[in-house]
């Protein structure tokens, strides 16, 4: 087995995930209290990956990002940033692919807070950034928690849209789902169950954490 | 001098309501906004803490414009120097106690306040518990103290001990009465409790349909009470005779001054003081 591989997806999961809850945050305060009539369009734009098969999404990047594209062309040769079969593309890709259940679960987390919990606040003086990062944020470590780790095991275990994008590079874009692949071609299937079991274990790990702090999220411990 | 003008109207329950109310409330006075449910009461005070709108209107408090729709003014509800206390008040439930309260200060010469704020509601052996360990009276009188830290220009306080019990309701509104002759800051109470308003306000504004009807000391309503209704009244020492062990004390209560003799009492002038009096 390619520990290379395992370093190569923990490194994409973390980062992914990381991206994504601070993108997430704020997007999700916002589809969450905003009124403005527009915001449908961005609720059905973040929670298109949902429904779509991943090799679609895979598809569109690799046609938007490929150098032959106009969008492609720019990233290239204005900014040097190449992103089809490279590691970033694999980051850019993995967002965009994770992005509704990171901002789902965090948007259920606001919406289960209590407007009242903000009127209280605002009447103490305190600016909505306060209140966010004192209160709100606090009160829902849960859905914060579970946002996360489904970004996480969802990047781990995604393969059309790093397929599509990414290739199969060694110690670029290989990683865990795609060298299992690789391995199963190859008839390698010792390699292959070490990747399989490595996958369960992460995710069996991931999904007892969720539920093991699925209790109220309003104790302190 | 703190002046409301609020017009605003609204639908509940497929009828048209409308609030047009006009009033002002002393510095350092303590008010009441009385009437039955329905009548507007809540509104009116969402209006003032900013958590509602007005259609029209102006509140100007002390120097400051909360609102003047005229103007277009509207200063956001974390920038009006204000207390609020709910009928149900919310102490955040992942902060203990003190970190409830600790949230609300803003400087750190608020401290002095807060220590003497939790002497006097004696909350000091609540500091290190969570929200979820105390009483509907415990979480309201650390709400008041909560408020009562910002040092603000108004206390708003919305029926806040219709869900305590009787004797605790007794001991909230003695100790609010304390801290209020203490800090001499200007509140609004609102409640449909006669009892309440009268104990605590020394002046009244009786809302009926979102107008007030009447206004004045807390006499005004007892006028309305049946003969000899027993009813507590809030009033002023104004002066002090010592007959021995016993005092002769004229109190000022809305407009009029009433003698009462109290035994074993060492009230002063300045006091506030809840008499009963009995109407004949």
């Amino acid at each position: 087995m390619d520990f290379e591989v395992i370093f190569l997806t923990l490194k994409l999961a973390l980062i992914t995930t990381f991206i994504l809850l601070c993108i997430g945050i704020p997007l999700a305060y916002w589809l969450n209290y905003s009124s403005r009539k527009w915001k449908v369009w961005v609720e059905t734009i973040v929670s298109l990956p949902i429904v779509l098969p991943p090799t679609v999404l895979g598809f569109y990047l690799l046609f938007f990002f490929s150098p032959e594209n106009w969008l492609g062309k720019f990233l290239d040769q204005y900014l040097g940033i190449r992103l089809v079969f490279t590691f970033t593309g694999l980051v850019i890709g993995s967002i965009i692919y994770s992005f509704p259940f990171m901002i789902q679960s965090i948007r259920t987390g606001f919406s289960q807070i209590p407007k009242s919990y903000m009127h209280e606040a605002l009447v103490l003086g305190k600016s909505k950034w306060v209140i966010i990062r004192r209160i709100l944020l606090p009160s829902m470590k849960n859905s914060l928690l579970t946002g996360c780790v489904l970004t996480f095991s969802h990047t781990i275990g995604e393969f059309g849209v790093i397929l599509m994008i990414g290739g199969n590079i060694p110690g670029e874009t290989r990683v865990i789902s795609i060298a299992l692949f690789d391995e199963v071609e190859k008839l390698n299937y010792h390699t292959a169950h070490m990747y399989s079991a490595s996958l369960l274990l992460v995710s069996f790990i991931v999904l007892f954490i969720v539920y093991s702090k699925r209790n109220n999220p309003f104790r302190k411990k | 001098m703190i002046k409301i003008q609020i017009y605003k109207e609204f639908f509940k329950s497929a009828n048209q309501f409308y609030i047009d109310v006009d009033f002002s409330l002393k510095k350092g006075s303590f008010n009441a906004l009385f009437g039955d449910s329905g009548s507007g009461k809540t509104t009116i005070l969402n209006v003032i803490a900013g958590i509602k709108y007005a259609d029209r209107g102006k509140i100007s408090v002390l120097d400051n414009v909360w609102l003047d729709t005229a103007a277009q003014i509207n200063l956001a509800i974390n920038k009006r120097k204000i207390g609020v206390v709910f009928q149900n008040s919310i102490l955040f439930p992942h902060l203990t106690v003190y970190e409830n309260l600790v949230f609300s200060k803003e400087k750190n010469d608020a401290l002095e306040l807060m220590n003497e704020l939790i002497q006097l509601f004696s909350i000091s052996d609540l500091l290190k518990q969570f929200p979820e360990n105390l009483s509907g009276g415990e979480k309201q009188k650390v709400a008041i103290v909560r408020s009562l830290i910002r040092n603000p220009d108004l206390l708003l306080l919305d029926e806040p001990f219709s869900a305590v019990d009787f004797q605790q309701r007794k001991e909230l509104q003695d100790a609010l009465l304390q801290v209020h002759q203490k800090l001499k800051f200007t509140a609004l109470v609102i409640s449909h409790d006669i009892e309440e308003v009268v104990r605590l306000s020394d002046n009244i504004f009786m809302l009926e349909k979102g107008k007030v009807i009447k206004n004045g000391p807390a006499l005004a309503l007892f006028e309305n009470k049946e003969e000899d209704t027993t009813i507590s009244l809030t009033g002023i020492v104004v002066s002090v005779e010592q007959l021995g062990r016993n005092q002769k004390i004229r109190i000022l209560v809305g407009n009029e001054i009433h003698a009462i003799e109290k035994d074993n009492s060492m009230h002063q002038i300045g006091d506030r003081i809840i008499v009963e009096m009995k109407k004949k």
